[in-house]
């Protein structure tokens, strides 16, 4: 549910944008009511006067031919920087996956240790098929 | 999209890069995913007799023992040999004996074909000759060694699977016939020398066979030539009393050396029973094997399942964004139905998908009354999102086993070592799952959007989309994370069948 705006935010939207017919209608109802709210009115259109006026007392700005040119490119480095700079994340993160497979690749494909065990000439017998002798004691 | 999904997109893509391109991990990605049939090196490696078309010049001790194991196992299958092919074994046996009077080998087999020749002098002569030697070496693991060196040229690594494939092409016809040969020996002669004989014969052949199989024979001749007879005897007091009577024999015949020696290998023979018989032995090499040829396609498969579900998620896409458009009459439907009917059924060559594909996608034809508001923003029931990511995991797990079965790993060592495994899981199983899965999805997302009174396509399309999805992120990070591990396991395997290669028995002695 929106709020319902106060006299002042009116006044100021009244000079950012164009009112509807109903809206129009409602400003000028609230201010044929309330003389207060007139003054107000004529107050604020009088600071806007002023702030206008010190915009443009300065001299006009003189620019060169080729300024809306050089706007236009500025603008396209920056959005070309932009979009570079949005792609980052996935360029890190290429990176690091990369980087980081490798190292476990290089980690996980390391050669076997070769078993000393001559397994070609390993004949297959139990060592204990053999017993030893049992020695006779005398006194 | 977020920094955080932009940063994931661009981990799984430098990662699929590092996949594809690292020549460790390349071996792995590409069966599964571009690489399918049986190894063709496996099936031309001129190691293997059963690839050649004529037998090499035997130059050399490998490949002269090359000839004697074809030789050997055309006895075995009963297949004619002419007199003069006969005559090139024993030629060939003999000047190999001379090259290497100690192996056993060559008299063993230079006995086998000389009686196939009907020699039984000669044949005698040269089985006694065996027994007196000291090594048996029949050569299997060099050729085996040598068709390794073929399929890791092919693959550009070595891989378990290669181990797998050796330990299956490794022959016992040249361990069987001599057992064959030794058991009618005694039959024809039960004196102590021929026992003896055999004994020794048995010996050699057991601990110079360099597999269970092999060995096991060469275990049966020694009991076999200590018992005086090849037939199993029923009771245990009746063999242990004739196995320990042709010790007193010889004893008796003043040949105390011989029962000391006899004595010595029934002992041996003895421990090697208790170390390496059982059924746990016998289906453990199959089993690693199974598990080298699966394990060496998982991250290929899984690739290509992910690949699989992009095209479901283009599918979904196309049914969201086009197809809704066109949403009254029969039509659409009918048009639908033939265009993925024809393209399953050309793809598949199956009938019971395709049909119950067409049956699903006919079922456009009934079209709820749609509610007017929000006709194509929407959002699912709970249920039906996870109904459709689960449906995508069934998927991904039904397209990964396609891929798996049908690359040269799994299909090469299936039909080298006859694991069965096409029989567990087909190509034609893991398909019609696949189609069964997206329709049903199809059908469900139709029913929902019947209760819910939304557009039947947009709601398929959603499930469709959500269903594609799921498989392709699972399906890529999976296929990344698992690359690793599975490099890790590969190589264990490698070491592990590689020594049951190389000399089972001790393989086996080693784990107890």
């Amino acid at each position: 549910m929106s709020r319902k705006p106060n006299f002042k935010e009116l006044l100021s939207l009244d000079r950012d944008k164009s009112f509807s017919a109903k809206e129009k209608e409602t400003l000028s109802k609230l201010l044929a009511s309330d003389n207060a709210l007139a003054e107000e009115q004529e107050e604020f259109n009088l600071s806007l006067n002023f702030l206008k006026d010190a915009a443009y007392d300065e001299e006009e700005i003189k620019v060169d031919d080729t300024f809306n040119g050089r706007v236009i490119r500025r603008f396209r480095v920056e959005q070309r920087n932009r979009s570079w700079s949005s792609m980052l994340p996935a360029v890190v993160g290429a990176v690091t996956a990369a980087v980081g497979l490798i190292a476990i690749i290089q980690v996980v494909s390391a050669p076997v240790t070769e078993s000393t065990l001559d397994l070609q000439n390993q004949k297959a017998e139990l060592e204990t098929s053999e017993f030893p002798v049992i020695p006779e004691f005398t006194e | 999209m977020s920094n955080f999904r932009l940063g994931l997109t661009g981990a799984l893509v430098g990662a699929l890069v590092v996949l594809l391109i690292h020549p460790v991990t390349r071996p792995f990605v590409q069966n599964g995913l571009w690489r399918f049939g049986v190894s063709q090196a496996a099936d031309q490696s001129p190691t293997i007799a059963q690839n050649l078309n004529v037998l090499p010049e035997p130059s050399d001790l490998v490949t002269a023992s090359l000839w004697m194991s074809e030789g050997c196992r055309r006895i075995k299958a009963n297949h004619h040999l002419t007199t003069n092919e006969l005559l090139t074994f024993v030629e060939i046996a003999q000047a190999s004996a001379e090259r290497e009077p100690d192996n056993a080998f060559w008299a063993h087999t230079e006995a086998i074909f000389q009686q196939a020749l009907d020699n039984p002098e000669a044949s005698v002569r040269a089985w006694k000759r065996a027994s007196k030697l000291d090594q048996w070496n029949d050569y299997q693991n060099q050729r085996l060694a040598q068709y390794v060196a073929d399929l890791n040229k092919e693959e550009g690594r070595q891989m378990a699977w290669h181990w797998a494939l050796a330990y299956s092409v490794k022959g016992f016809h040249t361990p069987a016939l001599i057992a064959q040969y030794g058991l009618t020996q005694l039959r024809n002669d039960n004196s102590l020398d021929s026992r003896l004989d055999l004994i020794r014969s048995g010996l050699l052949v057991r601990d110079g066979a360099r597999s269970r199989l092999g060995s096991e024979l060469g275990w049966q001749m020694i009991e076999s030539g200590a018992l005086g007879t090849s037939i199993a005897l029923d009771s245990r007091k009746e063999f242990v009393a004739r196995r320990f009577s042709f010790i007193d024999q010889l004893a008796q015949a003043n040949r105390n050396e011989d029962a000391i020696y006899v004595n010595s290998v029934l002992a041996s023979n003895e421990a090697w029973d208790a170390a390496l018989k059982g059924v746990e032995k016998q289906n453990r090499p199959r089993f690693l094997s199974a598990q080298a040829a699966i394990i060496a396609t998982l991250p290929g498969s899984l690739l290509l399942a992910a690949l699989a579900s992009t095209l479901v998620y283009v599918l979904g896409t196309l049914f969201r964004s086009v197809l809704f458009k066109f949403k009254e009459g029969w039509i659409l439907p009918a048009i639908l139905a033939a265009v993925v009917g024809s393209i399953l059924f050309f793809l598949t060559r199956l009938t019971f998908p395709t049909v119950f594909m067409i049956i699903v996608l006919a079922g456009f034809l009934i079209r709820p009354r749609v509610a007017p508001l929000d006709r194509k923003e929407f959002h699912f029931d709970a249920w039906m999102v996870w109904a459709s990511a689960i449906i995508g995991l069934m998927f991904l797990v039904a397209i990964t086993g396609v891929a798996s079965f049908q690359s040269p790993p799994v299909k090469t060592v299936d039909d080298y070592a006859d694991l069965g495994l096409n029989l567990i899981y087909s190509r034609e199983t893991g398909l019609t799952l696949a189609v069964i899965f997206t329709g049903a999805l199809i059908g469900l997302a139709q029913v929902w959007a019947y209760l819910r009174r939304r557009d039947p396509y947009i709601a398929s399309g959603m499930a469709l989309k959500s269903m594609g999805m799921t498989g392709l992120v699972v399906g890529i990070v999976l296929g990344v994370v698992t690359c690793p591990l599975v490099i890790a396991a590969d190589r264990q395997l490698t070491d592990t069948l590689s020594q049951i290669v190389q000399n089972e028995p001790t393989y086996y002695l080693q784990d107890l």
